[in-house]
C-alpha cells in the first residue's frame, strides 16, 4: 500500500533544460503512474514552458519565487540536484515529517552505490534526509521509465506509416533507406564542425536533425551531410525522434537517459566539469556498458565518445575511420544498444523505487 | 559550527542532542553531484553505531573535547594502546580507530580525544610519509600528474598516486582527504 499521497519536487534550473526536463518527467510520472498529488516548484518557468506540453498532467507547477508562501508541506519532499531549500519550506517539512530527499545527478561509478539511499539525520532539523542517486543497477535507484513506454516505443518501431506520419507532422523528412538518419543535440564544447566535416566524406548520405527553436527552413549540405533544422520538441515527442533516427547524439541527463531507452546507438555529450571530473563520470559509464557490446563495436563507441567529449581534440580523418560510423560498425552497435536497452528495462525505474523508500520511511515513524 | 567537508575520523559533533563521535570519514565527488561526505557514527552516550552521508557544506554543531598527544604502541587483540609522555596507555577499540587503522604505524604520533574522561578517538597527523609497497610500473614521460594509478601501502591501503611514482618511493599523504601530496626523497 502506497503511503505517499502528495510530493512536491522543488527544482532550480541552473541553465539549459536538463535539471528541469527530469524534474518535469519525474512529476509527470509520479502523477500518472502513480496517482500521487504532485507540486513542482520551478524558479525558471520560461524554461519549463519550452519542455512542457499545455496538459500538465495533473502536476501542479508552480513558480518558486523567493520568499514563497509554503505552509502545508507533502509527504515527500524532493530537492533536485541539491538546490538549497529556503527556511520556512524546511519549518513546514519538520512540523509534516516530510520525507526528504536529495535527488542527484545520474552516475555509473562505483561510489554511488554506497551512498545511496542511505537515511541520515539531518544535523539541525532532526528530519531524516536521504541523498538518493538514480544509476544502472539494483545497488541505485534506477532511471526514471514511465508504465508503457517500451511496449509503445516497439509498436512505433515496428510501424513505418507511423514513422512517417510523426516526422511529417514535424517537419521531417519521410523514411528513406538510402540515408543514415542522425539526431543531434549537444553542448557548444563538443567539435561539432569536424564531425560534421568527417560525417561529408562517409559512404553514404546522412541526414542529420537537429531542434533547434528557430529553424532554418532551408538544409544545409556539406558533403554528403544535409543538417537538418526541426523544431524543438516536447518529452515525448523527442522520444520518437531518438525511436525514428538511426544514431542519436544526447547531451546531459535526460536525453542520455533516454538515448538509452530507445536502444538506438548513441553518443552522449557530457556537461564538462572542473578538473575534468565529468570524464570519470563518461568511463565510469562506458564500462558500464562495455559487457553489451562485441569488442569491436565498444571500442569504436568508447573511441568516439572520447572524442566528443575532450575538449580541444581534434576528430582526424583517422580517428573518424577508426571510429566510423559506417554501416558495418551501426550493425554491432545497434546490437550492443539494444542489449543494453533490454537490461535497463529489466531494472525497477526511479519512481517505483523513491515510493517504496518513503513508504518504509513514512512507516518507521 | 563545522562543514561537513571539514570534519573528519575522531571529530565529535552533536546530533539530536547526544554526543555522536566520526569513526570513518569519506569524500566523494564526480561530475555535476554535489561533494558528498559518507560518515561513521558511534554515540558516545548509548554506544550505536549509525551512518549518513551529507553534502560537503552541511553545518554540524562540533565539540571541543580535551586531547592528549599520544604515540601508538601496540595492538592486543581488537584494542589498540596508545601512550602518553607520562607512559599512560589509552586503548581503544578497533571501531574506534577505523578511520585511522589505514596509516598506523608503531610509534606514530597522533592525538586522543576523551570525552568525560574516557578515550574516545584517535586523529592521525594532517600529513604523513608512507612507502608505496606495490604500484604498476612508472609511465615514462608522463610527469604531469594527471594520470592516477592505485598504490599500496603496507597497510594494505590503496590512495591514488600519480603514474610516475614507483615501488619502494615514500609519498606524503593527507590524512584529511586520503589524497597523495608528493614524493618525499
Amino acid at each position: 500500500m502506497n503511503l505517499i499521497k502528495s510530493i512536491d519536487i522543488f527544482c532550480a534550473v541552473v541553465d539549459n533544460f536538463g535539471d528541469i526536463g527530469v524534474c518535469w518527467r519525474l512529476s509527470r510520472q509520479l502523477s500518472l503512474d502513480h496517482h500521487i498529488t504532485v507540486r513542482l516548484f520551478v524558479d525558471d518557468m520560461e524554461s519549463a514552458k519550452a519542455i512542457m506540453p499545455d496538459d500538465r498532467s495533473g502536476v501542479e507547477v508552480i513558480h518558486w519565487v523567493k520568499d514563497i508562501d509554503y505552509h502545508q508541506a507533502a509527504d515527500m519532499v524532493i530537492e533536485a540536484f541539491a538546490c538549497p531549500l529556503p527556511d520556512n519550506v524546511i519549518a513546514a517539512m519538520v512540523a509534516k515529517k516530510s520525507v526528504w530527499i536529495d535527488l542527484e545527478y545520474i552516475s555509473a561509478e562505483d561510489w554511488v552505490a554506497g551512498c545511496h539511499a542511505i537515511p541520515s539525520k539531518h544535523p539541525s532539523t532532526g528530519l531524516t534526509k536521504t541523498l538518493f542517486f538514480p544509476g544502472f543497477d539494483a545497488q541505485t535507484g534506477g532511471i526514471i521509465r514511465e508504465n508503457g513506454l517500451i511496449s509503445r516505443r516497439n509498436a512505433f518501431l515496428n510501424d513505418e506509416n507511423a514513422h512517417n506520419l510523426w516526422r511529417k507532422a514535424h517537419f521531417i523528412p519521410e523514411i528513406d533507406q538510402k540515408y543514415i538518419d542522425i539526431s543531434l543535440f549537444c553542448y557548444k564544447t563538443a567539435p561539432l564542425d569536424q564531425l560534421i566535416e568527417h560525417l561529408g566524406g562517409a559512404d553514404k548520405p546522412i541526414r542529420l536533425f537537429r531542434p533547434v527553436r528557430t529553424p532554418q527552413n532551408t538544409p544545409q549540405k556539406v558533403g554528403s551531410v544535409e543538417i537538418i533544422e526541426i523544431p524543438f520538441l516536447s518529452q515525448v515527442d523527442y522520444d520518437y525522434l531518438l525511436w525514428t533516427c538511426d544514431f542519436n547524439f544526447v547531451r546531459g541527463e535526460d536525453s542520455f537517459v533516454r538515448a538509452q531507452l530507445a536502444g538506438k546507438p548513441f553518443i552522449w555529450n557530457i556537461y564538462v566539469q572542473e578538473e575534468a571530473a565529468h570524464l570519470v563520470k563518461l568511463h565510469a559509464f562506458l564500462e558500464k556498458i562495455r559487457p553489451f557490446y562485441d569488442e569491436a563495436s565498444f571500442e569504436r563507441l568508447a573511441n568516439l565518445h572520447d572524442l566528443w567529449n575532450e575538449e580541444g581534440q581534434i576528430l582526424t580523418k583517422h580517428s573518424w575511420d577508426v571510429c566510423g560510423l559506417s554501416l558495418q560498425s551501426l550493425a554491432g552497435l545497434k546490437s550492443g544498444a539494444q542489449n543494453w536497452s533490454d537490461y535497463l528495462c529489466n531494472q525497477i525505474d526511479l519512481s517505483t523505487q523513491l515510493l517504496t523508500f518513503a513508504n518504509t520511511q513514512i512507516t518507521k515513524k | 559550527m563545522k562543514f561537513a567537508q571539514d570534519l573528519k575520523a575522531g571529530n565529535v559533533v552533536v546530533m539530536d542532542g547526544a554526543p555522536i563521535v566520526i569513526q570513518k570519514a569519506e569524500y566523494n565527488k564526480s561530475g555535476r553531484n554535489a561533494a558528498v561526505m559518507k560518515f561513521k557514527f558511534r554515540n558516545i552516550l548509548t554506544g550505536s553505531n549509525s551512518e549518513g552521508i551529507y553534502k560537503t557544506d552541511e553545518k554540524f554543531e562540533d565539540i571541543i573535547l580535551e586531547t592528549k598527544e599520544v604515540t601508538y604502541s601496540y595492538a592486543d587483540g581488537d584494542m589498540y594502546v596508545f601512550m602518553d609522555e607520562e607512559y599512560n596507555q589509552y586503548e581503544l577499540s578497533k571501531d574506534d580507530i577505523e578511520g585511522v587503522l589505514k596509516y598506523l604505524e608503531e610509534q606514530m604520533p597522533c592525538e586522543v580525544k576523551f570525552f568525560e574522561g574516557k578515550p574516545i578517538s584517535v586523529t592521525p597527523p594532517v600529513k604523513i610519509v608512507r612507502e608505496v609497497i606495490y604500484t604498476e610500473p612508472a609511465v615514462r614521460g608522463d610527469t604531469s600528474g594527471k594520470v592516477m594509478k592505485p598504490a599500496k601501502l603496507a597497510s594494505g591501503f590503496e590512495i591514488p598516486v600519480p603514474a610516475f611514482v614507483e615501488i619502494g618511493e615514500k609519498i606524503e599523504i593527507d590524512t584529511r582527504t586520503d589524497e597523495y601530496v608528493a614524493r618525499v626523497k
